[in-house]
């Protein structure tokens, strides 16, 4: 044991030797760890609100209160909501860890005023007793698997706390079939007493789905009512939205790791010299490949614990915006703290420690076949790199031609970026042969060999900067185009200069019989809406007064040539693109829509909807009320000379009360919409940033591992009478050349991730098509960043090389490092 | 042709100051050939980088052909090194991005003094003819060092500077190395000062001085 104690103990002696590689190791963990585990953390977090939200409640179908801020409703406020006539029932639902680790959601509930809800009736079965359930010992209602799971519990528990009730007692376990697995259902104050959350509640259920009377004043500030429709499918409307960015953490996961692929396998084949000692001091291959496991694991290990402290607070940085964006786009309650789960950590530190045994793989194979260390002198790259990444771009064009799920368009992606590392070598050994070919002295011909010359030990880097660079190009051109197209869709689409809502049919009608009286107001354009179920798909109905504030300035994509005129006069519809995409319906279709006295409507036009994540069916009032009879009315956009806008909303607000989400100006909507648009993509941005700089970083590290290697190259050309000073220049020169040939070749690239970002995955993930639209101004930031990028991580190799003594540089011809 | 006078150098170490030779002085004549001798770590290869302007002497003077080049700055040192001198050293002479050809012509085409015929000439004379579009990485060290001597005598420099040149090789591919080497500057008339270990090369040579402790016999 002691002599493997040495063996490792010689090998961790490397780092020290090489305190820079250490450095790039460390570097390059850190930050790939760091990117994904904190966008896993946006993802977890997103996903934990998202379930906690469903479950009971959600089968539950009814609409319900909770606190503005996330935090517990005190129990008098549910006294006085009842008071005040509200049908509520009070609800304490909380995710409990049992002994075992099993997480279970513990529902307290008031079965005397649920019993109200016609739904809630039906979870119960007849042998329920309202007794048994509301006195001592209590009931605890659950399914059988959960049953199954907490009876060890049962039988023996512990001295106090849980399953014990306040006495001491155990409540009796009764199983119900429709229950779901790991939820437990028991009596209001016994839940209190477990969670420890005495006259306190979480949610107040609306027994009355068509209640609408506004909370009381003194509750507006803190209670606010989730209706179930914007709850439903929220999972599913926003895993493109996860999986976005997830594939984005992904690329930052892949960058970082470079840099660790650059830094072991630097070290790997600088310990050749040793593993020959060892083998010749008796250590065997498995013994040797053992403790380089090891000495990787302990390394991942330790380095992986501040890499997730680092996501940890990426994620808390991002919490804001991406909450923003996920309650702007889908309704989605995403609470402001972070609260991870054991499960995050572990699998944090699993990627950190697998990513960086996965990329050591072949470097350790190399070491163990014996193979010599790494000359970096054939200017020459692997013809196998040129053939996979002609396969992988081949079977790229395969899959853009025949996948159609989101999946395959971000395999396509992957497939892309994977055929473009690959190729890149290939491509710069081109071209610098070129410039080669066409040198005309020495030391240009020098120059340009050189360069080829640098190329495979920079090749990680390089690529991990044309990641970079082109992820940039593609998203920021993707996010410029989407501005540019939102913002002037959004001119169109609201053309009207007031929107207002009222708060019931009753001050609809006040409203509406006030505004007549207003000459300044030359259009009231009432509307109104329902929902209905398509094939399981909630679709919103909207209905309209036709009037040419629509027919002159909504967009529409494609269109009967009279269909305004159709709207109007034969019941026709139009439908928005997510829809059109979902259901494959055209124009001039004849739809069957559920629950319709019309047998089925005419399609007439497919507008454009962005940002909205639902289906969306446009018609005329009169068309949705004949057909939709509980058409909820009271939504109006009005058309007013200019001028009297901001007079006109003081009037309505004062004589009406409305609150200011009720009543808007048409500038307030936009800056709402464009607030959220710039919210929307504020992660997405700030995550690309961080992966330019993370290929800034893996640039410099491996410049400044590589700085020492190229006393071998440069010394001979020093000796043959080359200044030093003349050799920085070179050196410079070389890399802001190999810098700028990747930024070059990253925009085609970048413009054909963008062309995939708007034409497929945009439209597979959200339904929605953009304008595909390139940004050369963008282009030049990029050069000027890759090139910046370059300097700033050439600057300390070359001081140092402008530094060095005679006497270092004369080592050039002793060792090769 | 080389005239040095009361050079002086010393290195610092984690001992302290470590003088390797002071108030040196020898001259080496045009077309002369002179072995330097001495037991490892006296100052041999240093008093050759001192000669080459690679390292910067703490006293005295170094002639060559009547410049001094204790006095020059970097540039004009590297000037120097280009027109006038050849240096070889016992490894890692070559430039590993270029070819043998390249390599061969390289400090020629720096001097803006190459002749192709020469060129031509001296690659037959050294062998290399097969070699030519071949990498450094891919040639033997005996190759490597036949290469060097070809860069090195291309550029047509008035003196030789070689630094153990045969002393990463075996005895046979030694032997033919330093045949080549001496018959190309008897050939071409130029001037050679070698440091090496062994007695039967210096005995080859037209003289040979012995650096021991800070001074030479």
């Amino acid at each position: 044991m002691i002599t493997n104690l040495w063996v490792l103990h010689a090998l961790l002696s490397h780092w020290r030797r090489h305190p820079l590689q250490l450095m790039t190791l460390v570097l390059g963990l850190l930050s790939a760890t760091a990117l994904w585990s904190g966008v896993q953390a946006l993802n977890q977090q997103a996903r934990h609100s998202y379930d906690q939200a469903s479950s009971q409640l959600e089968r539950l179908n009814q609409p319900y209160l909770v606190h503005q801020q996330q935090f517990w409703i005190p129990q008098v406020q549910y006294i006085e909501l009842r008071r005040a006539g509200w049908p509520v029932t009070p609800m304490l639902q909380e995710q409990i860890t049992l002994p075992a680790g099993q997480v279970i959601t513990l529902i307290g509930l008031d079965p005397v005023t649920l019993q109200q809800s016609t739904q809630q009736q039906n979870t119960f079965t007849s042998t329920f007793s309202l007794s048994q359930f509301l006195s001592p010992p209590w009931e605890v209602w659950l399914s059988p698997a959960s049953a199954e799971q907490l009876q060890p519990l049962w039988d023996n528990p512990p001295i106090q706390g849980f399953p014990r009730n306040p006495e001491g007692e155990l409540p009796q376990l009764r199983i119900n079939n429709t229950l779901a697995d790991n939820e437990l259902i028991t009596d209001l104050s016994l839940a209190q007493h477990w969670l420890q959350q005495p006259e306190q509640l979480s949610h107040l259920l609306l027994l009355d789905s068509h209640f609408n009377t506004p909370l009381p004043e003194s509750l507006q500030a803190e209670l606010r009512r989730i209706d179930p429709e914007s709850d439903q499918d929220i999972a599913r409307l926003t895993d493109s939205f996860h999986l976005n960015l997830s594939a984005l953490s992904l690329l930052a996961f892949l960058v970082g790791l470079m840099m660790v692929y650059s830094a072991v396998h630097l070290a790997l084949t600088q310990r050749l010299a040793l593993k020959r000692i060892l083998y010749a001091c008796g250590v065997s291959q498995v013994q040797l490949l053992g403790w380089l496991m090891t000495e990787l694991l302990l390394l991942s290990s330790l380095i992986a614990i501040p890499g997730l402290i680092a996501g940890y607070w990426i994620a808390a940085l991002l919490l804001p915006d991406v909450s923003a964006s996920l309650a702007g786009l889908y309704g989605a309650d995403i609470p402001p703290q972070l609260q991870l789960p054991g499960g995050w950590w572990h699998s944090g530190l699993l990627m950190a420690v697998g990513g960086t045994l996965f990329t050591a793989l072949v470097p350790l194979i190399k070491l163990l076949k014996q193979q010599p260390a790494v000359q970096h002198s054939n200017p020459g790259i692997p013809v196998i790199l040129n053939i996979t990444g002609m396969l992988c771009a081949l079977a790229a064009i395969c899959l853009a031609l025949l996948g159609d799920s989101l999946l395959s368009g971000f395999m396509l992606l992957a497939l892309i970026f994977i055929s473009a590392g690959l190729l890149l070598p290939g491509l710069l050994n081109r071209l610098l042969q070129w410039g080669q070919h066409y040198s005309g002295s020495v030391t240009q011909l020098w120059f340009w060999a050189d360069a080829r010359l640098q190329i495979a030990p920079l090749s990680v880097a390089l690529v991990a900067l044309l990641f970079a660079l082109s992820t940039s190009i593609g998203v920021g051109g993707m996010v410029e185009g989407f501005r540019l197209t939102f913002t002037g869709w959004l001119e169109q689409r609201l053309a009207a200069e007031v929107y207002l809502r009222a708060e019931d049919d009753e001050q609809a009608e006040q409203i509406h019989h006030w505004l007549t009286q207003r000459p300044e107001v030359t259009a009231i354009l009432p509307s109104g809406r329902t929902d209905i179920q398509l094939n399981n798909q909630p679709i919103e109905l909207r209905g309209i007064q036709p009037h040419a504030t629509y027919s002159d300035h909504w967009p529409l994509l494609a269109a009967t040539p009279n269909t305004w005129a159709q709207l109007d006069e034969q019941a026709a519809v139009l439908i928005n693109e997510q829809l059109a995409r979902q259901q494959g319906w055209q124009i001039g279709d004849w739809l069957h829509l559920p629950g319709s006295m019309q047998s089925s409507f005419y399609l007439a036009g497919i507008y454009s909807d962005y940002g909205n994540p639902k289906g969306q069916i446009l018609m005329s009032l009169d068309t949705l009320e004949q057909n939709w009879p509980d058409t909820q009315r009271g939504s109006f956009a009005l058309r007013v000379i200019p001028k009297a806008v901001d007079p006109l909303l003081h009037d309505l607000r004062l004589s009406f009360n409305l609150s200011g989400t009720r009543l808007l100006d048409q500038q307030a909507v936009k800056d709402y919409s464009l607030r959220l648009f710039e919210r929307t993509f504020a992660a997405t941005q700030a995550l690309n940033l961080l992966v330019l700089s993370v290929a800034a970083v893996a640039l410099f590290s491996s410049l400044l591992t590589l700085s020492s290697m190229r006393l071998t190259q440069v010394a001979p050309v020093w000796a043959c009478g080359v200044s030093r000073r003349h050799l920085v220049g070179y050196e410079l020169l070389r890399l802001l050349l190999l810098a700028l040939l990747t930024a070059l070749l990253a925009i085609p690239l970048g413009l054909l991730i963008s062309y995939c970002l708007v034409t497929l995955i945009n439209v597979r993930a959200f339904g929605w098509a953009l304008p595909w639209q390139y940004f050369p101004l963008h282009w030049i930031l990029m050069i000027l960043a890759a090139l910046g990028s370059a300097l700033a991580a050439a600057a300390l190799p070359l001081i140092q090389l402008a530094r060095y003594s005679p006497t270092r540089l004369l080592q050039g011809f002793r060792d090769d490092h | 042709m080389l005239k040095v006078t009361n050079l002086a150098k010393s290195h610092s170490t984690p001992q302290g100051t470590l003088e390797l030779f002071r108030g040196l002085q020898f001259s080496v004549h045009s077309g002369e050939s002179v072995a330097l001798m001495g037991e490892s770590g006296c100052g041999k290869s240093t008093l050759l980088h001192l000669i080459a302007g690679l390292e910067d002497a703490d006293a005295g003077q170094i002639l060559l052909s009547g410049q001094d080049v204790t006095a020059m700055n970097d540039s004009q040192r590297a000037r120097l090194r280009r027109h006038a001198l050849g240096i070889i050293f016992q490894q890692l002479n070559l430039i590993p991005s270029l070819t043998v050809h390249d390599n061969l012509a390289f400090q020629a085409r720096l001097a803006k003094c190459l002749q192709p015929d020469r060129l031509t000439q001296l690659i037959e004379t050294l062998g290399l003819t097969e070699l030519l579009p071949r990498y450094p990485h891919q040639l033997s060290g005996g190759q490597q060092q036949r290469v060097a001597i070809g860069r090195a005598l291309a550029a047509r420099p008035t003196l030789l500077l070689a630094d153990e040149p045969t002393g990463s090789l075996d005895e046979q591919n030694a032997d033919q190395v330093m045949d080549l080497l001496l018959t190309l500057v008897q050939q071409t008339g130029t001037s050679l000062l070698m440091v090496t270990h062994s007695q039967r090369l210096a005995r080859r040579m037209d003289r040979c001085l012995t650096l021991h402790q800070g001074q030479l016999t």
